[in-house]
């Protein structure tokens, strides 16, 4: 029953998503058969233009069309492209989620580890080195990390290659090490921030447990230092780490336009971008469309895990599944 | 409060606003015989392309991210609070659509919306700033409803109930002032969010070009090529400044309204 709510209402979202984009993009001035037929076209093929668009519809009805070929999993077609706005997608969106993963990770890992190494040496010069560096990266936006990795890459690392994918032609081995070539500087700029944010966040949660009574107690009880720090401390840092990734996801995908945009990586962020300045309403619906579905699946997948990681939370005390933030 | 080092950001803030405002025009002035200088004593940070001041130019974009900042801070707060409360105190059908509201934009993220928005209704200073508001105000929208929720139940309210008071003067002056504070801390961190939004929205070409604004300053110099770094890198830390110093700015109002820590 509650699933069944979940998934009334992550439908009713997704409809108010498209919705909200249609109506921006129908509220764009001017003509978009101007701009793929030229000024000289004639009346007659202005109107064919709209007609073979569906542009000669009234607005409700070219909506619900728009909804009954989202149902079919037709993205429709792109003006600018000229093929199926799903295709343009599905060839473009490995790469943002590669560069995402990637970003996310070293993040993670970081941002993680230099809070473990913080509240480890606790009251140290070494605290104070993470408080620090932390405090200088979370704040700084990908344009200016973005634009500085790209310096510092191609002044002392020239070997490095940074911008684009790498070609096409490589194959097995090869075109894997190349596009991991790549991705270094993007995922560098896209990471560097959050690693900034979980660095802080975890050294605070780790230096509040490492305060509780349970920790006082298994000090008390002769567990190594190391044991305590990595595995008691630890699992409570963690949860609320976690709760933010499903927030995260959208932040990311952010990220991913300007540093797409910068490092000229192949992927839907520079997607929309060059959609939003072709006025290509069928591909900008689509971006919309699939970048809300990434998210919800990824904030169900983040509820489940923490129900598995939290018992107080499995016991259905939580709300709703359509956003994890929405009740806490 | 004003003794911790974190509220020299905010007021460095408004000094560079200042001058950015009451400068004489001529020193933002180009000057074509001195394009691309390094930083020297004439022109601390350098110059860019045109041989215009970086310092000048960055303290030019001032008072436009200071504007930005506080019609972000606005927007989402007025808003962020008519949802929340309207949704805390009534319930039912008006609660569940606001609760859809923000839902929104827990699913799209703010950027993309922004950017479309932004690119069909018109890239004015104004016009960006109320679009990032709506965008930041969900989660100021979330706070408020919570206080609401668990304020309602309380006897002041019931007494006020009982007294006959109407259902806005109750929200207005019995709940609003007791459910404000989250609300006013989270507005100055959206003020720092709508600040980087907008530089970045700058960056990619999508600000008033009419205007100074730090993100086009960075990226129009950045397509000049590398050898200008100082002139990449100011804007850089003025942006970078702003964010700190707003979210420093609303740790200072938490701790502030966090009666409970201060005495």
């Amino acid at each position: 029953m509650r699933i069944a709510a979940s998934l009334a209402q992550m439908a009713m979202l997704l409809m108010f998503v498209v919705l909200t984009v249609f109506t921006l993009v129908h509220m764009a001035p001017g003509d978009p058969a101007n701009l793929y037929l030229g000024l000289g076209a004639t009346n007659e093929q202005v109107a064919a233009f709209h007609h073979q668009m569906g542009m000669d519809r009234p607005l409700p009805e070219q909506f619900f069309t728009l909804l009954r070929q989202l149902l079919t999993g037709d993205l429709g077609t792109s003006l600018a492209y000229r093929m199926p706005v799903i295709d343009i997608i599905s060839q473009k969106l490995p790469a943002t989620l590669m560069l995402m993963a990637a970003g996310y990770l070293f993040a993670l890992t970081v941002g993680i580890g230099a809070g473990i190494i913080g509240a480890w040496r606790q009251d140290t010069p070494v605290e104070t080195v993470v408080r620090v560096a932390s405090g200088l990266v979370y704040a700084q936006p990908e344009f200016i990390v973005g634009i500085v990795v790209l310096v510092m890459a191609t002044t002392y690392l020239p070997w490095l290659p940074i911008v684009g994918m790498g070609a096409s032609d490589e194959k097995g081995w090869a075109a894997v090490g190349t596009v991991v070539l790549h991705l270094i500087g993007p995922a560098l700029a896209l990471g560097i921030a959050r690693a900034g944010i979980y660095a802080r966040m975890t050294l605070t949660a780790m230096l509040t447990a490492l305060n509780q009574d349970y920790v006082v107690a298994h000090r008390a009880a002769g567990f190594s230092e190391r044991r305590i720090v990595l595995v008691y401390a630890l699992r409570n840092a963690l949860l609320p780490i976690i709760t933010t990734i499903g927030i995260e996801i959208r932040f990311l995908f952010a990220g991913a336009v300007i540093t797409e945009v910068i490092f000229s990586w192949p992927g839907i962020g520079r997607l929309i971008f060059d959609g939003i300045l072709n006025r290509d309403a069928p591909l900008i619906i689509g971006v919309f469309f699939i970048v809300a579905v990434l998210t919800m699946l990824i904030n169900v997948a983040t509820d489940i895990v923490y129900a598995l990681l939290d018992p107080r939370v499995s016991k259905g005390t939580r709300a709703s599944t359509a956003g994890p933030a929405a009740t806490s | 409060m004003l003794l911790t080092p974190g509220a020299l950001l905010p007021l460095i803030i408004i000094v560079m606003a200042a001058a950015g405002l009451l400068l004489p025009e001529s020193v933002f002035s180009p000057d074509y015989s001195a394009i691309h200088e390094v930083p020297s004593l004439a022109h601390l940070l350098g110059t860019d392309g045109l041989g215009r001041d970086v310092l000048m130019r960055v303290l030019k974009g001032a008072p436009t991210s200071l504007l930005v900042g506080g019609a972000v801070a606005f927007f989402s707060a007025v808003l962020g609070i008519a949802g929340g409360a309207a949704a805390g105190y009534l319930g039912g059908w008006v609660d569940a659509l606001v609760g859809r509201l923000t839902d929104y934009f827990l699913t799209i993220p703010p950027f993309f919306f922004v950017l479309v928005a932004v690119a069909i209704l018109g890239a004015s200073t104004l016009t960006s700033s109320i679009i990032i508001g709506i965008a930041l105000a969900a989660s100021t929208a979330r706070q408020v409803r919570a206080q609401f929720l668990t304020l309602r139940q309380r006897e002041f309210v019931a007494s006020a109930r009982l007294i006959g008071m109407s259902t806005p003067a109750i929200i207005f002056f019995e709940i609003l002032p007791n459910a404000i504070q989250p609300a006013i801390v989270q507005s100055a961190l959206n003020a720092a969010s709508g600040v980087l939004i907008h530089a970045g929205l700058g960056f990619l070409g999508l600000s008033d070009p009419n205007v100074a604004e730090w993100g086009a300053m960075i990226s129009e110099n950045f397509a000049r090529g590398l050898s200008g770094w100082w002139s990449i890198l100011a804007p850089g830390v003025a942006v970078t400044l702003f964010v700190v110093g707003l979210t420093s700015l609303g740790d200072q109002l938490n701790r502030y309204f966090d009666v409970a820590r201060r005495y």
